[in-house]
């Protein structure tokens, strides 16, 4: 039988850790597909379009 | 240096130490004779705490660096290491209660470590807050750097200021300090979780860091974009 | 010196502005007033304790009416886009701050004023044994806690909420400030029981002379583009 305490403070530190690990991922992810899309368009020769502000 | 360190090795590394920090923590190091098996949470509190302070100190040269040479990697270092040792620091500040309520039996004190990790804490989130409430993120890397050098005299002033307070106010120290009369496996084991934490530490800082620079070379493609678009 | 008068005009500019409608200056001193008033009114009856609390609450005022000031202190620049106006003239930035921080000293010390009369009043504690000592005490905590609160005002300037984010920056790092204040006030309100008034000054002098230096140096980098 465990501590509850024990498991808690643990329990907390893996999923703190991984949350962020998964949000790090993920922004990863958003941040790559948009790269591509922006390299694609700069080499298209026809791009009369403004670029948008967006957030990571 | 990604060629010399692949991430996937960091990795691989990173996840070795905290499988034999585990091990340590839980099958090596003896129980603690007055507070049970508790106790373990020390050896994921202390190098958290360390790690936290060891952010904010990255932060404030990558500050200092930034406002003398302008270096946009300095800039991007400051920005990552805030939000990675946010996670630290918050680390500490909920596994610090869980330990001292079945310790001592009081969830929170004022005492020495307890106070300067609240502040600490309280200054990465106005760190955090400011790089993501800017209405002009041009102007990020300028004001950030200045809180970040205020924050970390701050910081020294909030150690120097804690200690004087203590003569002055005594207070039992909860917990003895971090290595008083400890126990030559315990001291090991700490030392074991305190290296496990410093590659998770150099891991997430990576990512972020290669987060950064993405959105750097993003807002340069967007620059050329835009001025390509105003010749047409 | 061309400097004095720079941060002069700064200076004056402010007081004159304020002078016009005293809006600031009313808020404050009246958002003083409230909270020691809340306090005294609060902790009626037990008299030592409230003697006990008296420099805690008096700091804790001045803190919030403080931060206050520095809000409104910027936004009309922020609203009139002077701030730009400011960065584009060719003048040293830390005269610019000097001058601002003067104006914010000035307003707090007003606003204090009024609060220690209050105090006084509603207390029934007569702060005159140790003016002196209480005087110079309050002089280089404000000093301090307005230098920080220039450039936080400055910094939150630029961002969405302004109010929210000065006070996000504010109060962790004047907290010390606003701490050692608390410890010297009381002990001078006590008569000194530890025979050494010169520390209790000297260490509000010293944090917040380190903090204003540090604020008049970097604020270079906040006003630039």
């Amino acid at each position: 039988m465990v501590n509850k305490y024990l498991f808690l403070a643990y329990a907390f530190t893996w999923l703190i850790f991984i949350l962020y690990a998964w949000n790090l991922s993920r922004r990863q992810a958003r941040l790559r597909k948009e790269l591509e899309e922006v390299k694609r368009r700069i080499s298209e020769p026809s791009s009369a379009t403004t670029s948008m502000e967006s957030k990571p | 240096m990604k060629k010399k360190f692949p991430i996937s090795v960091h990795l691989a590394l990173t996840l070795a130490a905290l499988f034999v920090a585990l091990y340590m923590i839980f099958l090596y190091a003896p129980e603690e004779m007055t507070m049970g098996e508790v106790q373990r949470i020390f050896y994921v509190h202390v190098p958290a705490a360390w790690t936290a302070l060891l952010g904010f100190i990255i932060i404030f040269i990558s500050s200092i660096v930034y406002l003398w040479k302008r270096s946009q990697f300095a800039d991007e270092l400051a920005s990552s290491t805030a939000e990675v040792g946010f996670i630290f620091c918050t680390c500490v500040l909920v596994t610090g209660p869980l330990w001292a309520k079945p310790a001592w039996g009081i969830w929170w004190t004022w005492d020495a470590r307890l106070t300067l990790t609240f502040l600490l804490w309280l200054l990465y989130v106005a760190y955090l807050m400011l790089r993501n409430y800017l209405i002009n993120p041009g102007r990020a890397a300028n004001l950030c750097a200045v809180v970040g050098v205020i924050g970390f005299v701050d910081v020294i002033i909030d150690y120097m200021a804690i200690r004087w307070w203590r003569t002055q106010h005594p207070q039992p120290v909860v917990g003895g300090g971090p290595n008083s009369g400890l126990d030559p496996k315990m001291l090991a084991t700490l030392l074991v979780s305190w290296v496990a934490f410093m590659f998770l530490f150099f891991l997430l800082l990576r990512v972020r860091l290669g987060l950064a620079q993405m959105r750097r070379e993003l807002g340069d493609i967007r620059h050329i974009l835009a001025f390509k678009a105003s010749e047409d | 010196m061309v400097s004095l008068r720079i941060i002069w005009n700064i200076f004056a500019k402010d007081l004159r502005i304020e002078w016009r409608n005293r809006e600031t200056l009313a808020s404050m001193c009246v958002f003083g007033l409230l909270i020691v008033f809340l306090f005294n009114f609060a902790f009626e009856g037990a008299r030592e304790e409230t003697l006990r609390l008296l420099p805690s609450v008096l700091w804790v005022a001045i803190a919030f009416a403080g931060v206050l000031g520095f809000n409104r202190s910027f936004a009309s620049e922020r609203d009139n886009a002077c701030l730009e106006g400011m960065t584009l003239t060719p003048v040293d930035p830390s005269l610019i701050f000097l001058g601002k921080m003067l104006a914010n000293l000035v307003f707090l010390g007003v606003a204090e004023v009024v609060m220690v009369f209050a105090a006084a009043l509603w207390y029934n504690v007569s702060f005159l044994p140790a003016l002196g000592q209480l005087v110079l005490i309050a002089f280089f905590g404000t000093l301090g806690y307005a230098a920080l609160g220039t450039i936080f005002g400055a910094i939150a300037a630029n961002t969405r909420m302004r109010e929210v984010m000065l006070t996000v920056l504010q109060f962790p790092i004047a907290f010390w400030i606003l701490m050692l204040s608390i410890d010297s006030t009381s002990d001078a309100l006590r008569g000194n029981p530890s025979g050494d008034w010169f520390g209790g000054v000297a260490r509000v002098a010293g944090i917040s002379l380190v903090f204003t230096i540090a604020s008049f140096l970097l604020f270079e980098y906040v006003l630039e583009e």
